[in-house]
């Protein structure tokens, strides 16, 4: 599904000049659960945002669902982004003047969906992520657990084929987490492939292989079965 | 995905209450204001404008060159010309005249309720060129029958208690028969040249010599022309006409043009007589610029609110780019919002404006309204102007909020862009900058209308009653009328004169030779009788000579001179020097000196000049006679009261003039509120600059406070460290102060000149006039600073006292 090749990102600003990326090369395939790990500032989110079609890289080639995209322009990112890549951050990322359905509703009407079929879409997958009851409600008069619960719904409403976690339990407490972690396994499960950035060990054991990443490189890839402790 | 927009615009205006609240308030003030000021320049340019033949009504006007080369323009012709070129030339389809033979006593023909009207006659044609609506009577016919008059309606009210009054008659003193009444007309329009009471037929008059008279400049004459005609070929024709039937004129030029009815509003400065309100050009486009301004100020206010609070919003806007939202959505979603507040505005402005316009109304005199009923034109207007205004308040966030890529605006503490921060101190700067214009506009006219009303004028204008005279009985009398005024206690000193110092009527000037010296050497003077009280009542003081002697006839062939008079004559002392007036007359009857030889005087005194026009004007030299002379009659008595007990005083005078003359209506007024009047309109001037710079400085500073508020905001933090470090309030008041303060500085040196540069211009009108000190700049800067300041501290000192501890934690 993904396929990367010697990617490279650099950030430039006055003095300094950082490479974020260095000939970075992975592959993701369809229906995989990887986890990215790494110590911070190693590059985890800079490839992230690149695989979720938000930043360009500065040289390599990445490939999604067979295409060549790394010269796509703004626009046709945009557009592949909102038809195939779910997004789940740290911070939950709701918008505080919307209620937990009009946020979960927003990416079917930036999609052109209509009223009708919108409610329905919305409305089961608030039901499967349990949230239905707090339908009205807004963002802050959620705690932590059920904002990243909308947030992962909303990751979800339109049957995203990739979804890109950033740190998904990273402002939650373990049980909350968990609860997440198991929401993603869910999605996996159904075919979705995910892609998690996290610090935590616990959390990439949901995850089928793990990449690790250390200024920029690429040090270390292993599959569930050889997960070092 | 509009109802969304307006949904997801409807929270956010929600949600950002302050940033709301002066974004809505400022966008009502500035709509406000324009709506008022759009109502008041529509009704002005439609002015005369309602009639259906508008574009092919002109009115004539003659031109005079006088062999001094002297130029001037009435609104005013001969009987014949209109009535031969309505006979002769096929292109006027109609013509109307219309003449005012003074004023007359007018009454019921069953009541003795007398009315003192101008006393209008004109031709039928009034009612058939014109669009003025009979409630009653038949346009076409109303004013062909002799002895015909047509009232309005609420004339008629107060005549006859009811507009009904067809077939009713009225009497006039100067006619035995009564008019009947033929028609009844509609209260004029206010933007309408013409507004008289009672309209009496001309044709009542048709016997008084009307037929001959080519060269008179008594009636005011519209012509009707073809829609096909040529003005200018028409005007030729009427010009040869009146050569062919015009005495051989040797003395003055004269020319005769067709100026457009739509023209006689705005372009009628210099001509004579031209009926109505004349407009000003020059408000209109003072009018509009500061309408424009003003709404442009809360635009600024909008766009630079909006792009403050962006970095609050930047998150919000980065999950919607990521989740799928196109820059084109945004950009619909920032106009949506901007839309939204205009509309908001607009209701609010369009209440305000219902509730403004009476004052509105008194200030401008007009009779303004905004409902359903209003031209649909000024709807039109305020749709396209909100339209404006809400994309002119949204277009800059929607271009530049919508471009950055998400990752920039999910960083917490975006850049809001270095391009934005100056655009938004450019925006400030401009506003200040319109505001401290606006301030010293008003400065200066306020200090330039006190300096001449306040300035001594060579006499004492306070405390002068001024009474007509307006017949010959009274005339007669007024020696005795004189004696009776002086009697009353509260009368000082009674004067008799032809004219008084700030005359309204036209003072007439005369030509005065010296005997020693050729014609060519004339002198162009005032002229003023006067008899030996004048000086005394006035308090003028008398440089040098004798003053004139009660009753004596001698001195009928005496003058004062002002001292402009003197310098010019090099008079030095007056020793009887002899100066000649050449036959001129300007309605005396004093019969032992005919008014067709020329008055010889001799001067005999000097006074020191003295302010009689406007202080437009420079001082002028000025030619005192005898009450007695052959050039004119004596019109006023002036008597100095004093201030106690007025209106019993007025009663008593009124009562003297009555035991003289009966029908004698007393019409009097207060010297000083006359003067008072030159200066109207520059009291309107201060007005419209005062509530300009008003609405300027509240948009400015409504704008103001928004950035502070989220300068304060953003810096909470670093306030917050500052303090635990060990910086005291005023430091950070200061601080955070001293940013906005320097854009007001600079907002003042771009509006010093411009202000300096307009006011000087307008003080150019003034003979007599303040100098421009730096005096009114400083103060007006200082004023900028000190509302800047007031502003900008309030939130400066609201975050500077805030527990640092707890900004702390916020981050
Ligand atoms: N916008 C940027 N400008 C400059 N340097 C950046 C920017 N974003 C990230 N970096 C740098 O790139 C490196 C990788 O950052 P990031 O991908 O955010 O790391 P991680 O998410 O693994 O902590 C870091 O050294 C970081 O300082
Ligand atoms: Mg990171």
């Amino acid at each position: 599904m993904i396929k990367i090749e010697n990617l490279e990102k650099v950030y430039r600003t006055e003095e300094v000049e950082t490479k974020a990326l260095n000939k970075v090369s992975i592959e993701v395939n369809e229906g995989e659960f990887v986890a990215i790990m790494g110590p911070s500032g190693c590059g985890k989110s800079t490839l992230l945002n690149i695989l979720g079609l938000l930043d360009e890289p500065d040289g390599g080639s990445f490939k999604f669902i067979g295409t060549e995209i790394s010269k796509f322009n703004e626009r046709n990112r945009a557009d592949l982004r909102k038809k195939n890549i779910g997004f789940v951050f740290q911070s939950f990322n709701l918008i505080d003047e919307l209620t937990v359905f009009e946020n979960v509703e927003l990416p079917l009407i930036y999609l052109g969906v209509s009223a009708a079929e919108r409610k329905e879409k919305v409305e089961k997958v608030l039901e499967k992520m349990q949230i239905m009851h707090r339908r009205n409600h807004f963002p802050q008069q959620l705690s932590g657990g059920q904002q990243q619960r909308v947030a992962v719904a909303r990751a979800v409403i339109n049957n995203p084929k990739l979804i890109l976690a950033d740190e998904p339990t990273g402002n939650l407490d373990s049980t909350n987490g968990n609860e997440v972690m198991e929401l993603l396994t869910e999605l996996n499960e159904a075919g979705t492939t995910v892609i998690m950035v996290t610090h935590s060990e616990h959390d990439a054991r949901y995850a089928h292989r793990i990449i690790r990443l250390l200024d920029g490189e690429v040090v270390m890839e292993n599959v569930r079965e050889q997960f070092t402790v | 995905m509009f109802k969304n927009h307006i949904k997801t615009a409807w929270r956010h205006i929600w949600r950002n209450k302050i940033f709301t609240f002066i974004n809505v308030v400022g966008l009502s003030v500035g709509l406000t204001s324009f709506l008022l000021i759009a109502l008041y320049i529509f009704d002005e340019v439609t002015f005369d404008r309602f009639h259906q033949n508008a574009n092919n009504i002109y009115r004539l006007v003659e031109h005079r060159t006088t062999p001094e080369g002297k130029e001037t323009k009435i609104a005013g012709t001969g009987y014949q010309v209109s009535a031969g070129a309505q006979a002769n030339l096929p292109e006027v389809k109609n013509a109307v005249r219309l003449v005012a033979l003074g004023r007359a006593n007018v009454a019921p023909s069953n009541s003795t309720n007398i009315f003192y009207e101008d006393f209008w006659i004109s031709s039928p044609g009034f009612l058939q060129i014109f669009d003025f609506k009979l409630l009653q009577g038949n346009g076409q016919t109303a004013l062909k029958a002799p002895h015909s008059v047509i009232v309005t309606e609420e004339m008629a009210r107060k005549m006859f208690g009811t507009t009904n009054a067809l077939g009713k008659s009225i009497k006039v003193d100067r006619e035995p028969t009564p008019f009947l009444v033929t028609g009844v007309l509609k209260n004029f329009p206010v933007n309408s040249q013409f507004s008289f009471n009672l309209l009496f037929s001309e044709v009542t008059y048709q016997d008084a010599g009307f037929n001959t008279d080519w060269d008179s400049n008594n009636f005011y004459t519209y012509l009707l022309l073809d829609a096909k005609a040529n003005p200018q070929v028409v005007s030729g024709k009427i010009n040869q006409l009146v050569a062919a039937n015009r005495k051989p004129d040797n003395q003055d030029k004269r020319q005769l043009t067709l100026q457009p009815l739509k023209e006689v509003h705005f372009n009628s400065e210099g001509i004579e007589g031209t009926l109505g309100k004349t407009g000003s050009l020059t408000y209109i486009y003072v009018f509009s610029l500061i309408a424009v301004f003003v709404l442009l100020l809360a635009c600024i206010n909008y766009t630079n609110l909006t792009t403050a609070l962006f970095s609050k919003r930047a998150k919000e806007i980065g999950v919607r780019k990521m989740i799928g939202a196109s820059r084109k959505t945004l950009a619909n979603q920032f106009l949506a919002e901007a839309f939204l507040t205009t509309f908001i505005s607009l209701v609010l402005a369009l209440t305000l404006v219902k509730l403004l316009l009476p004052y509105f109304n008194g200030f401008t005199e007009k009779q303004l309204s905004l409902g359903p009923g209003t031209d649909y034109r000024i709807w039109l207007g305020t749709a396209i102007i909100m339209l404006l205004v809400g994309g002119l308040s949204g277009i800059y966030p929607a271009l530049f909020q919508s471009r950055l890529n998400p990752l920039v605006l999910f960083k917490s503490k975006i850049p809001v862009g270095n391009d934005s921060i100056s655009l938004r101190q450019f925006l400030v700067v401009m506003q200040f900058a319109v505001s401290i214009v606006m301030i010293v506009a008003t400065l200066v006219v306020y200090r330039q209308i006190k300096y001449v009303s306040t300035k001594d004028m060579g006499f004492t204008k306070s405390q002068l009653l001024v009474v007509d005279i307006n017949s010959g009985k009274v005339r007669q009398g007024a020696e005795t009328i004189k004696n009776e005024f002086a009697k009353i206690a509260q009368v000082k000193g009674v004067t008799v004169s032809s004219r008084v110092p700030g005359e309204w009527k036209n003072l007439p000037k005369v030509k005065v030779t010296q005997n020693n010296t050729a014609p060519a050497a004339d002198h162009e003077m005032f002229f003023l009788g006067v008899d030996d009280k004048f000086l005394p009542t006035y308090e003028i003081e008398l440089l040098k000579g004798r003053n004139f002697r009660a009753g004596s006839l001698a001195d009928s062939s005496a003058v004062l001179l002002n001292q402009t008079a003197a310098h010019e004559l090099g008079i030095t002392e007056p020793s009887g020097q002899i100066i000649q007036i050449p036959a001129t007359n300007f309605g005396s009857s004093f019969d032992p000196m005919p008014a067709d030889k020329p008055y010889r005087v001799r001067v005999v005194g000097i006074v020191k000049d003295f302010n009689f026009q406007s202080l437009r004007e420079p001082l002028a030299p000025m030619v005192l006679a005898f009450h007695k002379n052959p050039v004119h009659n004596i019109d006023y008595f002036t008597a100095r009261v004093s201030a106690a007990n007025m209106s019993e005083t007025i009663k008593q005078m009124e009562a003297v003039l009555h035991n003289i003359d009966q029908e004698h209506l007393f019409e009097y007024h207060f010297l000083d509120s006359q003067w008072d009047l030159f200066y109207r309109e520059d009291k309107i001037r201060e007005t419209i600059f005062l509530m300009g710079a008003a609405l300027a400085i509240f948009i400015g500073c409504l704008g103001l406070f928004g950035l502070a508020t989220f300068a304060a905001e953003q810096r909470t933090k670093e306030i917050g460290i500052r303090k635990v470090l060990g910086a005291s309030i005023q430091s950070v008041v200061i601080m955070l102060s001293k940013d906005f303060l320097k854009l007001v500085f600079i907002a003042a040196i771009i509006a010093f000149p411009v202000a300096w540069y307009a006011m000087h211009q307008w003080l150019q009108d003034f003979a007599y006039r303040i100098n421009l000190s730096w005096g009114i700049f400083a103060l007006a800067g200082g004023i900028g600073v000190l509302i800047a300041l007031f502003t900008v501290s309030f939130q400066a000192i609201r975050a500077a006292v805030a527990n640092p501890v707890k900004s702390l934690r916020s981050e």
